[in-house]
This record gives structure tokens, sequence and C-alpha cells, in this order.
């Protein structure tokens, strides 16, 4: 059976890094921006997988696990503190925190 | 995984988003935005290109996917940071259930 070169994940995963890197500069929405951080977070976990299997090493593996428990606190909290902007600002654009200034 | 593509759910039923007026960035921020994520991913692309063809990866091991396995490392190897992350899922419940329940009693001002 052939495998897929190594290249090719190193690839993909850049490509998905650079298009939740954009998604993170470009948008307004807040939870968009949070769906990129994941989607960031995500190309880095394929990457470690690709890497595991190519070393023969399952530290790479265990590694995602504690990637995905880390992106799932850090979505809570981050949701969280969304609600609480919508409650005080009734927006979810990201440029009304503007007047955070004064 | 989709556990956090449920939260996401949850969140945006909670806000009754009706009109989405996204007013756009200046032009100028996108393509400088743009220009600068494909300046990233054409280095990365040149990077990996000048590779040649690469070793495929093959699994040399065909038991290294299994949970008995995994789970052997994770609970040999990395026990502390599995305890940690216990800590860190907590607080972060702790963290969100503090930030988003609503003041019942009005604010002392």
């Amino acid at each position: 059976m052939l495998g897929v070169p190594l290249n090719h994940y190193i690839l993909l995963s850049a490509i998905i890094f650079s298009i939740g890197v954009i998604g993170v500069l470009i948008r307004r929405n807040a939870i968009v921006i949070f769906m990129s951080v994941e989607l960031m977070l995500n190309a880095v976990n394929l990457l470690l997988t690709a890497f595991s299997v190519y070393r023969g090493d399952a530290a790479g593996q265990v590694f995602v696990f504690f990637i995905m428990a880390l992106a799932a606190a850090e979505v809570a909290i981050g949701l969280a503190i969304i609600v609480m902007v919508y409650r005080n600002t009734n927006s979810i654009d990201i440029n009304v925190l503007n007047r955070l200034k004064w | 995984m989709g556990a956090i593509l449920v939260l996401f759910l949850y969140t945006m039923m909670l806000m009754n988003l009706n009109k989405e007026a996204e007013p756009a960035k200046s032009a100028l921020m996108k393509i400088a935005a743009v220009i600068g994520g494909g300046c990233f991913l054409i280095t990365i692309v040149a990077v990996t290109r000048t590779w040649g063809s690469s070793n495929p990866v093959l699994m040399k091991n065909p038991d290294l996917g299994l949970v008995k396995n995994l789970g052997k490392t994770l609970f040999n190897e990395y026990l502390l940071p599995f305890e940690i992350s216990s800590i860190l899922l907590l607080s972060a419940m702790v963290g969100a259930v503090l930030l988003a329940t609503k003041d019942k009693q009005p604010k002392a001002v």
C-alpha cells in the first residue's frame, strides 16, 4: 500500500493554517474569528498526527489529546466572554470593542 | 471536536442574531491581509517544494493508533500533563459559568 508523502501533509496543514490566519485577520464577527482559531489548532493537530505515524512515536497523538482539551477550555471561556460582550453592547462586531479605549 | 461545534451552536442560538449588518473593512486592509497571508503560504510552499520527493508516511507499527497503546503512553509518561489538564478544564468550566450567568440582584453602584 503506497503511503502519502510527508510533504503533502505539511502542505495541507500549512494551507489550512494560513486560511485560519487570514480568517482571524479579516473577519469582524467574533464567532468567525473563534472558528478560525479552531481551524489553526486543527491544522496543527493534523500535522502532529502525521508526524507521529511517520516517526512511529505515540507522543504526537497524545499531544493531540492535550491540544483538543485545551481548545475546548479556550472555546468555553471565549464564548462566555462573547456572550457578555453581546449582553453589554448588543453586537458581536469586534470594532465595537474600540470603546474600551476610554 | 463535535462537542466544540455544539458549543458554538448553543451560543449562537442564545444570541438572537437577526440581521447581520457586517460593514466591510476598508478594501486596503483586506488586500493587505490577503497579501500577508498569501506571502506566508507561498513561503511555506516554497520551503516544502525544494525538499524533493520526501518519504511516504507509512505505518510501520500497526498498533500505533490503538486506543490501548495511546492510553498506555498517556498514563505512563504523560500523567502529569493529564492531571493538570483536568484542573485546566475544571477552571475553564468554573470561569465560563461565572462569566455567563446574569446578575440577579441589581449592581451595587
